[in-house]
């Protein structure tokens, strides 16, 4: 029997929702022994996503040095913040809230240090971030060139347009997990997702990357 | 619905999200059939994606996991957080303490004085509290917070005075060998 497209986005979606049910139960009875004194739950609940929290927190700083730093401040921040969260909501993705949050705030503190340069500075400064004009048409750059130009054009966004690009085109995240982890309404959510890649599709267009 | 350029392109995004109803799909699919201007403009989005993409595997060296956890394992022990391990008879202490199981009642809607310690003796069904229909649940006390069965945190009781909800039929469903309600 042919399954139809429709159908298949029906079974798709019921998949992932048990999934997802399974999962939260799992981050739901590691979060409740982390609160009844358990230590070794809470490290479970870090080596859950430690990986994912650094591929976030990395894809907003770009910067190694700052990682380590950046992680303990998140998950130190999760740990104290435990007694507040509700299970109503998925774990990650409040997890993915507070790691948004802090990079958020990282990346306007850089700008405004940027902005307290001398103007001239200030120039070099911005232009150091363009990537060399290369004359020859875009696919003659390397992969490793095209990411470096793609990090570069990321990191001249706001800092809310990276946040969401990078939830949702590099992390994967859903419409609704999108929601969830900024606390805002899906109306937001699609136009704000629409402004960020709008204005990064611009920046790459005058890299001559796409 | 007439697809026009404008349309189109405002639905690119959701074409390549996959995200757009089977007919508006299949309009947009024909208008960037036909349309040079269109198409390219898809190819750009696309090509972006790519880019993006590109930043996806972000490799985590070996051992760094490990160490971050250990770090920050010192890191909350500093700052005074509570960090003890369980003891291996913390079942066969659950266990024992049925007998100071507190079933805590829920106020679905209205509004309730704070109580200290309520203690239902009801297992099932609706029961009527202080002009309140509540479902009855059966939770276990830990310290200063009330955590039910099914691992939710239910109440801060210096928050809420007591006041939790959680429902029998999950409790019995994912924990029923380790709780029973009191009679």
């Amino acid at each position: 029997m042919r399954i139809s497209v429709s159908d298949e986005k029906r079974i798709a979606a019921r998949e992932s929702d048990e999934n997802a049910l399974v999962l939260r139960a799992r981050d739901s009875r590691l979060v409740s022994r982390t609160l009844a004194g358990d230590a070794e739950a809470f490290e479970d609940l870090v080596r859950l996503y430690y990986d994912r929290i650094r591929a976030l927190v990395y894809h907003h700083l770009h910067r190694e040095d700052e990682l380590d730093d950046a992680l303990q401040e998140i998950f130190l921040k999760a740990f104290q913040a435990l007694p507040r969260f509700r299970k109503k909501s998925n774990f990650y993705t409040w997890l993915y809230r507070i790691a948004s949050n802090y990079c958020i705030d990282r990346l306007r503190k850089r700008r405004l240090e940027l902005v307290s340069l001398d103007s001239s500075e200030n120039r070099d400064a911005v232009e150091a971030r363009l990537p060399a004009s290369h004359d020859s048409p875009e696919d003659s750059f390397t992969r490793t060139e095209r990411v470096g130009m793609v990090r570069k054009a990321l990191a001249m966004l706001d800092p809310i347009f990276q946040n969401i690009i990078v939830l949702r085109e590099i992390e994967g995240l859903s419409y609704e997990e999108i929601q969830e982890s900024l606390d805002i309404g899906m109306g937001t959510v699609k136009s704000r997702l629409a402004r960020a890649r709008a204005e990064l599709k611009k920046i790459l267009e005058d890299m001559d990357a796409i | 619905m007439s697809m026009n350029c404008e349309k189109c392109r405002e639905l690119l995004n959701d074409y390549l999200d996959n995200e757009l109803d089977e007919s508006v799909f299949a309009e947009v699919e024909n208008h960037i059939g036909k349309c040079p201007g269109c198409k390219a403009e898809l190819d750009r989005l696309a090509k972006m994606r790519a880019l993006l993409n590109d930043l996806k595997d972000v490799e985590v060296p070996e051992g760094e996991r490990e160490a971050f956890i250990g770090a920050l394992r010192d890191r909350i022990e500093a700052e005074g957080g509570k960090v003890t391990v369980v003891k291996p008879d913390r079942r066969s202490w659950l266990v024992a303490s049925i007998a100071v199981v507190a079933v805590l009642i829920v106020a679905i809607s209205l509004p309730r004085p704070a109580k200290e310690n309520p203690v239902i003796r009801s297992a099932s069904g609706l029961n009527k509290v202080d002009n309140a229909f509540v479902d009855v649940v059966v939770i276990s006390a830990f310290d200063d917070y009330i955590i039910s069965t099914s691992g939710e945190l239910l109440a801060d009781p210096a928050v809420t005075g007591g006041q939790a909800i959680a429902s029998w039929k999950v409790v019995k469903d994912t924990h029923g060998d380790l709780f029973e309600p009191a009679e």
